[in-house]
């Protein structure tokens, strides 16, 4: 538990190191970009501070798990990862928002529901209903409401 | 104090076609709202091409209308999915999703309207009574008090959400960095943007939001292989006579907290609800519950959010200072319609004024009575199995998402915070001042340059903002303290 209490701290204090390292090269570079007597001022103060402030933080979290001190008040239950359903729903959601340009957002849709709905456990019927009443919905509406949404190759 | 054009501005607000503008708008904008992550900015927006034919009094009556309809319908995505439509409705989904898999949906729903009522109409008194005096002291508020204000508030949020105090703060900063990405509004200098043209406008809020809380959700709620989000029996739609009481002093603390922030230019609904927050997990009767399911701790917020929402009227009218985008989209509309808030409107169109405050009191008057009954519908939606319910989500996060800026990349972006939002889930970063940092970024940003151009020395000379920072600084070091100690300051995030 401790191991993987400490784990997460690492992976807290590497966030936090490479945005606050990204902060302050962003912060520097726009500095050194347009120069001004009071830098703080700046388009590169602000960041700089910002980047700064992280550098810290992460640098307490690195503190704090080498000396084996837990960070985090609340119990870290023990995490399993997100579940072959889940990682094929983020797939799926991938998927989803890789065809809606091509597919049109209305029939992307239904077929991102169909999947999903399908690999949730739906029944057939359900399934199709669901499906339908929100394809026919978007179909019907959106042009009432004003709504624009990506049109795919069937021109809808 | 001369009342006339108050009582004349309820007679306008009565009239037959503003009291229609003021329940379609209402029913619009809780019907869009209770679509998660469809929350006011976006309610607002899609509605507001069609107040273009109506007049300046109805168009800011049905504007304001959909705007309190959706923060009540954000509210209610929020108790039953879990699911926050704008920003100031977490606390609701923190408190209200526990109690909503307790059975407990319907006297929370009925208890998030009276109080938002409640807060509405606190708001309403004290925009009357006490604008004039309290716009002049917000008006010599300058960049350091605002900066020392939002210190304090970022010290609250971190230090009140579960979690160390570093990690808070951590969280708080990561939402500045995001909000910094983009084009500098002041010099036009591109930050993070590494030449890739969709982050030249900056990532959009909305699709953080819905992504960190929308997706992520969802995604728990498939690990964890729940099957209905409320199971079991609804135990009644109205809440008990003590469930009452303890809504009924959260409200009345939070609708006074909500009513003078709003008062304050630049402070947004959302630093209400959190402020309101904070001050209940100190005062609240029942605090140790905080976290896992206290009505002061929803009642609070909600009465803060919409006396903020409504008192924020104030700077606009008065000193014509939108406080935040769905003011600002008001605000667009009445320049449309040639009317332009600011010192001059009480003079040259004191009657729009009157009408204007009296349609928040008609307004909220509607919502309660359109939306107490209708709360039996909205908790059913809680009832639907999870297995058609969860892909539903999803679709609708993807559709709020791109309706707000009708941009693909949006939905990129909220894929990417919806993993994170799951991972966060897994008690990584407390969502709630990364999401404050985000929100204040830009104003922070704007009022820390200010600062420094004035000089961040002067701040000594400023007695308010130094009362902030020494306040924020106790805090800071109360809250490492005590939870070095192991003293539960709050309870664990659900």
């Amino acid at each position: 538990m401790i191991a993987g209490r400490r784990l997460q701290s690492l992976w807290c204090a590497a966030l936090l190191f490479l945005t606050g390292g990204l902060a302050l090269r962003e912060g520097v570079r726009i500095t050194r970009a347009s120069p001004k007597s009071n830098w703080l001022a700046g388009p590169g103060g602000y960041i700089t501070l910002i980047g700064g402030l992280l550098l810290c933080f992460a640098l307490c979290e690195l503190i704090l798990a080498a000396r084996g001190t837990d960070p985090v008040s609340h119990s870290s239950k023990a995490k399993t990862s997100l579940g072959k359903k889940g990682w094929t729903t983020l797939i799926f959601l991938a998927l989803y928002l890789l065809l809606t340009p091509w597919l049109g957002f209305i029939l992307a849709s239904g077929v991102f529901l169909i999947g999903s709905l399908r690999l949730l456990g739906c029944t057939f019927r359900s399934m199709i209903i669901v499906t339908l009443a929100i394809c026919l919905s978007m179909f019907f509406l959106f042009p009432v409401l004003g709504i624009s949404v990506p049109r795919g190759w069937f021109g809808f | 104090m001369d009342a006339g054009w108050l009582f004349s501005g309820f007679l306008s607000a009565l009239e037959p076609v503003n009291l229609l503008v003021a329940i379609v708008g209402c029913f619009l904008g809780t019907l869009v709202g209770v679509l998660p992550g469809l929350g006011p900015t976006s309610s607002v927006a899609l509605l507001f091409p069609f107040t273009a034919m109506l007049s300046p009094a109805a168009t800011v009556i049905g504007l304001g209308a959909i705007y309190y309809g959706a923060m009540y319908g954000g509210s209610t995505t929020a108790v039953l999915l879990n699911i926050p439509g704008e920003v100031a409705s977490i606390p609701a989904a923190v408190e209200g999703f526990p109690l909503t898999k307790q059975g407990r949906a319907g006297p929370v729903l009925v208890i998030c309207a009276l109080v938002s009522f409640l807060g509405g109409i606190i708001a309403m008194i004290a925009l009357v009574f006490f604008a004039p005096v309290l716009a002049e002291v917000a008006l010599r508020f300058g960049p350091f008090e605002y900066l020392a204000l939002m210190t304090l508030s970022f010290t609250c949020a971190a230090g009140l959400a579960g979690g160390s105090v570093i990690r808070g703060f951590s969280a708080a900063l990561l939402g500045l960095f995001v909000a910094m990405i983009g084009c500098d509004p002041g010099t036009s200098v591109y930050r993070f943007t590494f030449a890739i043209p969709n982050l030249y406008s900056g990532l959009d809020v909305v699709s953080i939001v819905v992504g960190l809380f929308g997706i992520g959700e969802v995604l728990y709620g498939i690990k964890t292989e729940i099957t209905t989000l409320m199971s079991g029996k609804l135990h009644g739609l109205m809440p008990s006579r003590r469930e009452s009481l303890l809504g009924l002093k959260g409200g009345l603390r939070g609708s006074f907290i909500g009513a003078l922030l709003g008062l304050l230019p630049g402070i947004t609904p959302s630093v209400g609800s959190f402020v309101s927050y904070a001050v209940e997990k100190r005062v609240a009767t029942e605090r140790e519950k905080i976290g896992r399911g206290a009505l002061e701790g929803i009642a609070g917020p909600e009465a803060a959010n919409n006396a903020a929402a409504v008192s924020g009227f104030v700077p606009l009218m008065a000193l014509g200072i939108p406080t935040g985008p769905v003011l600002a989209i008001v605000m667009a509309a009445l320049i449309i319609q040639g009317v332009v808030p600011g010192p001059l409107m009480f003079s040259t169109h004191k009657a729009l004024a009157g009408t204007i405050i009296a349609s928040f009191f008609v307004g909220n008057v509607i919502l309660v009575i359109l939306n107490i009954p209708l709360v039996g519908i909205w908790v059913r939606i809680a009832m639907i199995p999870y297995r058609i319910l969860g892909p539903l989500i999803l679709f609708l996060c993807v559709l709020g998402s791109y309706t707000v800026r009708n941009s693909t990349f949006d939905l990129w972006v909220m894929l990417l915070f919806g993993v994170l939002g799951y991972l966060t889930k897994e008690k990584m970063f407390p969502l709630p001042p990364f999401i404050l940092g985000l929100i204040l970024g830009p104003q922070m940003e704007l009022y820390f340059r200010q600062a420094a151009v004035l000089g961040l020395t002067h701040i000594v000379h400023r007695p308010v903002a130094m009362a902030g920072l020494i306040v924020a600084g106790a805090l800071f070091a109360a809250f490492t303290i005590f939870k070095g100690k192991g003293h539960p300051i709050v309870a664990e995030d659900p």
